[in-house]
C-alpha cells in the first residue's frame, strides 16, 4: 500500500491560478474528489498523475517525488482521464494491447488480463470492433479497464462515470468498491451519489482550494440537522430558491416541494429530513 | 544500561560464531547459485524489456508508417522509370527535392497523431512516457526516411553524375527545413488540436519547393555555399524545436486537450 502526499501544491496557467497551496495526505481506501466546473479537480488528479508539472510544493509518494521516481511511479498507477483520447481506427482488443505494452506487461500477462477486463467492462462481444462504433458509455467502460490493466496500486479516476446508464454506474461502483480495500482510489465526480456510497473520504474543493476533507461524518460536522422539506406555494418557492440552498425541487400539482440547506428552519411547518452528501456538498460550496 | 547490554549480547553472537565451521565449498556454491539466479533475471529483464518494445512496435499506430512505406516504393519505382526515361538532370533534381520535402512531413504527421488523437494525456501516465514513444518514433521515422534518402542521394548522384555531396545538400536541407516547419505547427496549441494545420503547412512548403527547384540558380555550385549554411542553420534550427517539444511534453501543457 502506498502513500500519496501533496505539500503545498500550487499550479498556474498565466494569469489563472487552478490549484491553490494543497496539503493533503492520501492512504489506501477511496477518495471521492466533489467540486464545481472549474473547481480545479482535472489540474490536481493531472499532477497527481505525473502529467503536469506543479507550479511550486512537491507531490511524494512514500516519502519520494513522483517526478524523481519517474516510470517506478508510473508503474504504480492507472488512469482514466476526463476527456478520454483514443486512436479511432483501433479495435478494442487492439487499444488494450496498446495500451498493455505502453504499461510494460508481458505480453502473456497482458492477453490474460484483458480478456479478464473485457468481461468485466461486458465488452468481450465487441472487441474486435473499432474504437469508433463505440458509443460514448462503451468508450468510457474501455477507459475502465485500460485503468485496471497493470492491477495499478494507485487509481485515479476523472468523471469514470460520465456517459454510463445507471446499471453500468452501479456496476462500476462495485468495481471501484471492492478494488479500494488495498489500493488508493481518487475518484472526482460532478454524480455526488457516486461516491456516496463508496468513498471512504471526501474531498471538497472550490475555486482551485480544498475547502473540506474528510469522512462523510467529519465533513457534515455540525451541519447535521439542516435539511429541510417543505410544501409551498409556486411564489414562496421563487422566494425560498433566492434566499436559501434548495437541493432538490419537485412540482406537485399547484404546490412545490422543496428540499433546502439551512442551519435555521426556512418556513414554519418545515419538516426535517436526514442529510446526503449531496446537501453537505451544496452547503460547503455556497457557504465556503 | 542499553550500551552494555547490546555489547554482551553481540559478544556471545562473537564466541559462538567462532565456534561455527563454515564449509568454504558449500560457501562458494551458494555464491555461484546466488550469482547464476541474478544473471538469469537480468537476462530475462533485457528479453522481457525487448519484447516489450516489439510489443509497442505490434500494437503502435502505424497509418503514417505505412503511408511512409507505400511512399517508398513509389519513389523507387518512379526514380527507376525516370533514368529510363533519362528525364533531365533538373528533373530529377526537383523530384528528389520533392520527396525529401514530404519525407520531412511525413516523419513529424508520426508524431503529431499522438498529440491530435488525444492519447497523449493518458500515455503520459504509462511506464512509457509520451516523451519515451516520441522519441522511438522519431527514430524510427528518422532512420526510415534518412535511408531512404541516403538510397536517392546514391542513385540519383550515380546515374546522373552529380557529386554526392552536391546531390546530397540538395534532398537533405528540404527534408531539414520541412521537419522545421512542420514542428513549429506542432508546437502551436491549434497545430495539436486537429492535422489540418500540418497538412497546409505541408502544401505550403511542397509549392514554395517547387518554386526553388525551378531556378536555376540555385544549382549552380557559387550557391552551395548558401545550401550549406541553409543545412547548418536548419539543422540548429531542428534541434531548438525539438528539444522545445520535450520541453513541452515535460511540462504536461502539450499533452492536455482542454
Amino acid at each position: 500500500m502506498h502513500e500519496l502526499e501533496l505539500v503545498n501544491v500550487c499550479k498556474k496557467f498565466k494569469e489563472k491560478t487552478a490549484v491553490q497551496d494543497i496539503t493533503i495526505r492520501l492512504q489506501h481506501g477511496v477518495y471521492g474528489l466533489l467540486g464545481e466546473n472549474g473547481a480545479g479537480k482535472t489540474t490536481l488528479m493531472r499532477m497527481i498523475c505525473g502529467i503536469l508539472e506543479p507550479t511550486q510544493g512537491s507531490i511524494l509518494c512514500d516519502g519520494m517525488r513522483i517526478q524523481q521516481m519517474g516510470g517506478a511511479f508510473r508503474s504504480l498507477l492507472g488512469y482514466l482521464p476526463q476527456d478520454f483520447g483514443y486512436y479511432e481506427d483501433f479495435s478494442a482488443y487492439r487499444f488494450l494491447h496498446y495500451m498493455a505494452a505502453l504499461k510494460a506487461l508481458p505480453e502473456d500477462y497482458a492477453r490474460d488480463r484483458i480478456d479478464e477486463l473485457l468481461e468485466v467492462v461486458d465488452l468481450e462481444a465487441v472487441k474486435h470492433k473499432k474504437l469508433k462504433t463505440f458509443s460514448g458509455g462503451m468508450i468510457r467502460r474501455i477507459g475502465i479497464a485500460q485503468a485496471l490493466l497493470n492491477n495499478p496500486e494507485i487509481l485515479v479516476l476523472d468523471e469514470p462515470t460520465s456517459g454510463l446508464d445507471p446499471k453500468e454506474r452501479v456496476r462500476f461502483r462495485n468495481i471501484i468498491s471492492s478494488l479500494g480495500k488495498d489500493r488508493l482510489i481518487i475518484l472526482s465526480t460532478h454524480i455526488v451519489s457516486d461516491v456516496e456510497y463508496i468513498a471512504d473520504q471526501i474531498m471538497i474543493m472550490k475555486n482551485g482550494k480544498m475547502i473540506r476533507t474528510g469522512t462523510e461524518e467529519e465533513i457534515a460536522g455540525n451541519i447535521k440537522n439542516c435539511v429541510w422539506k417543505c410544501l409551498v406555494s409556486e411564489k414562496e418557492a421563487m422566494r425560498l430558491n433566492e434566499n436559501y440552498i434548495v437541493s432538490n425541487l419537485k412540482n406537485q400539482g399547484d404546490q412545490v416541494e422543496l428540499r433546502i440547506v439551512s442551519e435555521e428552519k426556512p418556513v414554519p411547518d418545515a419538516e426535517q429530513l436526514a442529510m446526503t452528501l449531496e446537501d453537505i456538498y451544496l452547503y460547503c460550496i455556497q457557504n465556503d | 544500561m542499553k550500551n552494555r547490554k547490546d555489547h554482551d549480547i553481540k559478544e556471545k553472537f562473537r564466541i559462538t560464531d567462532r565456534l561455527m565451521q563454515i564449509d568454504e565449498n558449500r560457501k562458494r556454491e551458494s555464491i555461484s547459485l546466488l550469482q547464476n539466479k541474478i544473471n538469469e533475471k537480468q537476462i530475462n529483464m533485457a528479453h522481457h524489456g525487448r519484447k516489450i518494445l516489439l510489443q509497442q512496435v505490434r500494437y503502435m499506430d502505424k497509418l503514417i508508417m505505412i503511408t511512409q512505406i507505400v511512399l517508398y516504393v513509389i519513389v523507387v519505382i518512379i526514380a527507376i522509370m525516370m533514368r529510363q526515361k533519362g528525364v533531365l538532370e533538373e528533373e530529377i533534381i526537383l523530384f528528389s527535392i520533392l520527396i525529401s520535402g514530404l519525407f520531412g512531413i511525413i516523419s513529424i504527421a508520426q508524431i503529431s497523431r499522438i498529440f491530435s488523437s488525444g492519447i497523449a494525456e493518458l500515455s503520459e501516465s504509462c511506464y512509457f512516457n509520451v516523451k519515451q514513444i516520441v522519441a522511438f518514433q522519431l527514430l524510427i521515422s528518422g532512420v526510415m526516411n534518412l535511408t531512404m534518402l541516403f538510397f536517392v542521394i546514391l542513385f540519383v548522384g550515380l546515374f546522373w553524375k552529380i557529386a554526392l555531396l552536391q546531390i546530397g545538400l540538395y534532398i537533405l536541407v528540404p527534408f531539414v527545413i520541412a521537419q522545421c516547419c512542420c514542428l513549429k505547427a506542432l508546437l502551436l496549441e491549434i497545430g495539436r488540436k486537429n492535422s489540418y494545420l500540418l497538412i497546409i503547412v505541408g502544401i505550403f512548403i511542397t509549392i514554395l519547393y517547387i518554386v526553388i527547384a525551378s531556378i536555376p540558380r540555385v544549382y549552380q555550385l557559387t550557391a552551395l555555399s548558401v545550401w550549406g549554411v541553409s543545412f547548418v542553420v536548419g539543422i540548429l534550427l531542428l534541434g531548438m524545436q525539438v528539444r522545445a517539444l520535450f520541453e513541452g511534453i515535460e511540462r504536461g501543457d502539450m499533452l492536455c486537450m482542454n
